[in-house]
C-alpha cells in the first residue's frame, strides 16, 4: 500500500515537471500612431511540447487577435488567424511583416518604455503572461 | 463623390470571395486598376512612364498639397493607411531608418510622402500627424474618396477594404515604394521591406 501511495506521488511529480509550457522573448509592441486605438505585438515563442496559441488578453485592449500581414504580388493585407501551431522545441517568431498580435480598441495611451502585460492563452500549456517593451510607433524591430 | 456603405461592403465582400490569388480578376471590381507591379522594375522599363501623375491632395492644416511643389527634390511616396498596425509602420520606419543614414546634404534633397487609402477614417489631419510620427519632415496626404482614387490609380496602386472579425476593417493595398525624380517624372520603384543599406543602393541606382 504504501509502496503504490509512493509510486503515485512520483507519477504526480513527474507528470508535474513534464507539465507543457511555452517559452517567451522579444515581446515588444509598437505603440498606435498618434490619435489612433490599434497596435500590433510582436513576441518569440517556443513550446516544449506541439501546442497552440488560441486566444490573448491585455488589459486596457478591447480586443486582441492573431493577425498575419501578407505580400501577394505588392498588395499587403492582413487576415484573421484563428490559431497558431507551435511545433514542439521549435521557435514560432511573431515578427514586423508577418504573423502578429493586433491590439484594437485600446482604451489609454501606451507610454513608451513601459510595457504591457499581454497573457497568451495555448491549448495545453497553462497561460503564460508576458511584459511586451512599448516602443514607439516608428520604432525599428529589435 | 462618396461611394455607399453597401458599395464598399460589396467590394469587400468580392474581395473576400475571390482572394488576393484572384487579383487578375479584382479588374471586375469598382475601385481596381491594373495588375500589382512588381516590384524593382528597372528605370528604363517603358512602362514606368506610364505610372503616376501629378496629384494635389490636402495636407497638414487642411492645406493643399501639390505634388508639383516638389520640383527640383526626389519624393519618397508611399500609399498606406493609419489603422495599419504592422505593415505600413513597419514600412515608414524602415524609409525613416534609411533617411536618417543619408548625409545631410543628400537627405535635404528627398521629400518623404504618406498618402492615405483610407480617407473615409484618415481626415488630411490624421494623415498629417501619422506622417510626422516618423519624420518631422514626412508630409502626410488625404483628400476626398475620388481624389484618393483617382491618385492612387494614376500610380496604378490597389486598395480595398477587407472586412476584420468584430466590424473593423482593414484595407488591402500596394505597399511599395515609388522615387519620383526632380522633374516630376517616376524614376523608380523599391520593395517596401529593403534593409538601409539595400535601400540607399537602390536609391543611388535609380539616380539619387
Amino acid at each position: 500500500m504504501r509502496a503504490v501511495s509512493l509510486a503515485a506521488v512520483g507519477l504526480f511529480l513527474a507528470t508535474a515537471a513534464h507539465a507543457a509550457t511555452v517559452a517567451a522573448t522579444f515581446a515588444w509592441v509598437r505603440a498606435p500612431a498618434p490619435g489612433r486605438a490599434v497596435a500590433a505585438a510582436y513576441v518569440s515563442l517556443t513550446a516544449d511540447e506541439a501546442d497552440q496559441l488560441v486566444a490573448i488578453d491585455a488589459p486596457g485592449v478591447g480586443m486582441a487577435m492573431l493577425h498575419e500581414s501578407k505580400m501577394t504580388h505588392g498588395v499587403a493585407s492582413m487576415n484573421d488567424v484563428d490559431t497558431l501551431v507551435l511545433p514542439a522545441g521549435h521557435t514560432v517568431a511573431l515578427s514586423p511583416g508577418g504573423m502578429h498580435i493586433m491590439l484594437m480598441d485600446i482604451a489609454k495611451p501606451l507610454v513608451i518604455g513601459a510595457t504591457l502585460p499581454i497573457t497568451l492563452h495555448f491549448a495545453h500549456a497553462k497561460a503564460l503572461v508576458v511584459q511586451a517593451k512599448i516602443r514607439p510607433v516608428a520604432a525599428i524591430a529589435p | 463623390m462618396k461611394r455607399s456603405p453597401q458599395t464598399w461592403a460589396m467590394a469587400a465582400g468580392a474581395i473576400l470571395l475571390v482572394g488576393l490569388a484572384g487579383a487578375a480578376l479584382l479588374p471586375r471590381l469598382a475601385l481596381t486598376l491594373a495588375p500589382p507591379v512588381a516590384a524593382g522594375v528597372p528605370a528604363a522599363d517603358p512602362t514606368l512612364a506610364e505610372i503616376g501623375s501629378d496629384f494635389l491632395l490636402t495636407g497638414a492644416g487642411n492645406m493643399a498639397v501639390a505634388s508639383t511643389s516638389w520640383r527640383g527634390r526626389f519624393v519618397l511616396l508611399y500609399f498606406g493607411y493609419t489603422h495599419c498596425p504592422d505593415e505600413c509602420p513597419t514600412t515608414l520606419s524602415n524609409m525613416a531608418a534609411t533617411l536618417d543614414q543619408l548625409p545631410a546634404a543628400a537627405r535635404a534633397k528627398i521629400v518623404p510622402v504618406f498618402v492615405t487609402i483610407d480617407p473615409e477614417r484618415d481626415s488630411a489631419k490624421i494623415a498629417s500627424d501619422y506622417a510626422h510620427a516618423f519624420g518631422a519632415d514626412f508630409i502626410g496626404l488625404s483628400g476626398s474618396l475620388a481624389d484618393i482614387t483617382t491618385t492612387a490609380n494614376s500610380f496604378k496602386v490597389y486598395f480595398g477594404k477587407r472586412p476584420l472579425k468584430g466590424g473593423d476593417y482593414a484595407m488591402d493595398h500596394s505597399s511599395i515604394l515609388y522615387l519620383i525624380g526632380p522633374d516630376g517624372k517616376l524614376a523608380g520603384l523599391l520593395p517596401a521591406d529593403l534593409p538601409p543599406k539595400d535601400f540607399i543602393t537602390r536609391l543611388h541606382a535609380l539616380g539619387f
